[in-house]
Formats: C-alpha cells, sequence, structure tokens
C-alpha cells in the first residue's frame, strides 16, 4: 500500500489498453466506479419500485423518498416548469450522492474526486442552462445580465460581474464537489498513515480523528451531492424563469 | 466565452504545473477516458431514470395520492350520510313529541269538557232538586202556620174553658188568635 496520501487518485487501466489514434478509451479504476455507481442506483431503483404496491416495503419507501426529496427541492427551487428535467436533476443527484458514498469504501476509489468529472457535469449543465434558456426566452435571456433598477452609468460594470459570475459558474460547481472530496479523502488518508506511523501506542488518537471524520465525510458526501443538485436546479430556475 | 477559455487554459496549465507535484487529478492523460465513461455511464443512468424509475415511482405515488383522496371523498360522503340520517332521527323524534304532547292536550281538553259537563248537569240537577226543596219547606211552613192558628185557637179555648169555666165559642176565640198571631208574626218577621 502506497503511503502517499494522493495516490488513492490515481487513475489506471483495468484490462487492455484501448488507444484510437491521440484518444485513449481503456477501462479504468474510475470507469469501474462509475459503472458500479450506476448499477447500485438503477438495481436498487429498479427493484425498489418492481411492485408498486400501494402501502410500501421499506426499499419502496426510501426510493419514493429520495423521488419526493428532489421533487420538493425542484419545485421549491425551480418552479413548475422544471417539471420536465426531474429525471435529469434526480440522476445527478443519485449520480453524485452514490459516487460519493462509495468513496468512503476503503480502497475504493472516488469519481467524484476528480476535476475533470465533476467538470464535465457542471460544464454539461451550464451549456444545457443556456440553451435551454435561449430556447424559452430567445436573444432576451441577455436580460439577465442586466439586472433591472440599476443606474445607468453602473451598467457597463453590472454587466460585466454579471457575465463573469455566469461563466465562473461550472467552474464553482465543479471545484466545490471535487475539493471537497479530494479535501475529505486526502485527510482521511493522512490520519490513517499517521495511525500505521505511531503503531499501537500512539495510533489511537488520529484513529479517533479517522473515525470523526468519516463521520463527517458521509456528511460532506450527502451534503455535496445536494448542493450539486440545488445549484443545478437554481440555474435551471435563472433559464426557465428569468428572475433578476 | 473567451473568459472561459482563457479559464481553460489556465486549469491546463495549472494541471501540468501540479502533475510533478503530485496531484492524479491534474494529469491530462487520463482525462478523456474519465468523459467517455462518464458520458456512457451517466447517459445509460438517465435513461434508466427516464423510462423506468420515473414513471414508476410517479405512478405509484400518484396512485397513492389518488386512492387517499378517494378514501377521504368516501368518508366525507359517508359523514355527510350519517349527518342527514341524524337530522331524519332528530326530526322524527321532534314529531313524535309533538304527536304525542298534541294527544295528551286533546285528551285533556276531553276530560276537561265532560268534566266540566258533568259538573253543569249535576248543579242543575242540584238546582231543581234545590228549588224543589224550597217549595216544600214553603209548602210544609205555610200548612204550619195554618195549623198553628188552630192549635193555638184550641189551646186558647181549652185554657179560657179551664180557667174561667165559660164555654168560649170558636169563631171569636179564633178571630182573637188570628190578631195576636198577626201581632206576633209581624214582629217575628
Amino acid at each position: 500500500m502506497a503511503t502517499n496520501p494522493m495516490s488513492q487518485f490515481e487513475v489506471h487501466s483495468i484490462g487492455p489498453k484501448i488507444q484510437i489514434g491521440n484518444f485513449d478509451f481503456s477501462f479504468t479504476n474510475s470507469s469501474l466506479f462509475m459503472v458500479l455507481t450506476v448499477s447500485i442506483i438503477s438495481l436498487f431503483f429498479i427493484g425498489a419500485t418492481q411492485k408498486k404496491s400501494l402501502v410500501p416495503d421499506k426499499i419502496q419507501l426510501i426510493a419514493e423518498m429520495a423521488y419526493e426529496f428532489v421533487s420538493k427541492m425542484i419545485s421549491e427551487t425551480a418552479g413548475k416548469d422544471a417539471r420536465p428535467y426531474f429525471p435529469f436533476i434526480l440522476s445527478l443527484f443519485l449520480f453524485v450522492l452514490v459516487a460519493n458514498l462509495l468513496g468512503m469504501l476503503p480502497y475504493s476509489f472516488t469519481v467524484t474526486s476528480h476535476i475533470i468529472v465533476t467538470f464535465a457535469l457542471a460544464f454539461f449543465i451550464f451549456i444545457g442552462v443556456t440553451i435551454v434558456g435561449f430556447a424559452k426566452h430567445g436573444i432576451s435571456y441577455l436580460k439577465l445580465f442586466v439586472p433591472s433598477g440599476v443606474p445607468v452609468f453602473l451598467l457597463p460594470l453590472i454587466i460585466v460581474i454579471e457575465l463573469i459570475s455566469y461563466l465562473s459558474r461550472p467552474v464553482s460547481l465543479s471545484v466545490r464537489l471535487f475539493a471537497n472530496m479530494m479535501a475529505g479523502h486526502t485527510m482521511l488518508k493522512v490520519f490513517g498513515s499517521f495511525v500505521v506511523s505511531l503503531g499501537i501506542l500512539g495510533g489511537w488518537l488520529p484513529l479517533g480523528f479517522a473515525v470523526a471524520l468519516t463521520g463527517l465525510e458521509l456528511l460532506v458526501a450527502f451534503i455535496q451531492a445536494y448542493v450539486f443538485a440545488i445549484l443545478t436546479c437554481i440555474y435551471l430556475n435563472d433559464a426557465l424563469n428569468l428572475h433578476h | 466565452m473567451f473568459k472561459f477559455v482563457t479559464l481553460f487554459i489556465f486549469i491546463t496549465s495549472a494541471a501540468q504545473a501540479a502533475e510533478k507535484a503530485g496531484m492524479p487529478q491534474l494529469n491530462p492523460s487520463s482525462w478523456f477516458t474519465q468523459v467517455f465513461w462518464l458520458i456512457i455511464t451517466f447517459a445509460f443512468l438517465y435513461l434508466v431514470i427516464k423510462k423506468i424509475v420515473f414513471p414508476r415511482l410517479s405512478d405509484s405515488i400518484e396512485q397513492r395520492n389518488e386512492h387517499i383522496s378517494d378514501n377521504i371523498d368516501q368518508a366525507n360522503s359517508i359523514k355527510n350520510q350519517a349527518e342527514e340520517k341524524y337530522q331524519e332521527y332528530l326530526k322524527l323524534l321532534s314529531d313524535a313529541k309533538k304527536e304525542a304532547q298534541d294527544l295528551i292536550n286533546n285528551n285533556k281538553k276531553v276530560l276537561l269538557n265532560n268534566f266540566e259537563n258533568k259538573k253543569k248537569e249535576i248543579d242543575k240537577k242540584l238546582e231543581e232538586k234545590l228549588k224543589q226543596v224550597n217549595k216544600e219547606i214553603d209548602a210544609f211552613k205555610k200548612e204550619a202556620i195554618s195549623n198553628i192558628n188552630n192549635i193555638s185557637t184550641e189551646i186558647a179555648k181549652e185554657l179560657v174553658t179551664t180557667v174561667t169555666n165559660i164555654n168560649v165559642n170558636s169563631a171569636s176565640a179564633n178571630s182573637i188568635v188570628d190578631e195576636v198571631s198577626k201581632k206576633y208574626l209581624k214582629g217575628l218577621n
């Protein structure tokens, strides 16, 4: 086992290396955990919704709670118009949540601790929301950058600020998730290596910290998935309802 | 967009710099495969959720809500029915009470009438009896008075005969008695 706390984030291919031109399609540990994440969610939810009973059993109840949770989140932040995007937000929330939680297992790989994964998700959301905004409001979607009630001489400045804040959305969205995941896992690893190096005599204190941090990281895993999904809802709300 | 591109360039250069420091996240060689597999897995997840999980969940939740609202409706209608029945019962009860009261009142009236009639009848009879009795008394009185005169005349004649030994004729004695008794009866009356 490597003692470098960053080695847990290393991506290495499993099986044959598939390379076409300059592009590497190899199946890696990261891919494995993405597949695991998706399989777990799919199997759980398909199994849970198999019976569709009037009085739900425990598993169906969990699935319905997830549904109601996301449903409430969307209707509270983005309103009725966001209903068609419900499956996407639900997928997003579940994907990030389960990926985060799977990463908490020892020796596992955290898909969301890679900036490129979170950035790809955030960038997709950014592009999607922008398309939705322009499709719904046409060119007047640009009004988003012109808040009402601002003095005219301030407008150039405000527009630039609004534009920057809009364009930095995918960055802030992705970095938030990635940094949280990476920092948490690195810290756990550091405390874990302290336990090993201090041995049976001194290792109890870092062990206690590691246990406490595990609890905290479970919370962070949930909160970051929630934040990711709710920020998506807020961006969607901007695009659909053009508040400002 | 320009801002974004510069940011991207910044991140890429930062990645190359950080690669030497040992952050595997910033090693661009693994980026393509990660994004590729992310697209595949996430698209699969989205399809599963959109085509299977979402319809099933919204179905079952909607069905449950419908069932619940149906039950609530049914309960409300039953409650209304019960309320109606209760009102009916109250009406029946009050009708019966009224009827009973009427019956009581009628009977009372009839009884009172009967009593009144009987009383009148008896009063009449009593009055008649009283009148008859009065008449009888009057007749008896008259007879008694005339008898008294006769008796008084006899007594007076007897008295005079015994006291004076004179035989008094009854006519003169009678006229004297008449006179005296008239005087006394006047005083009595």
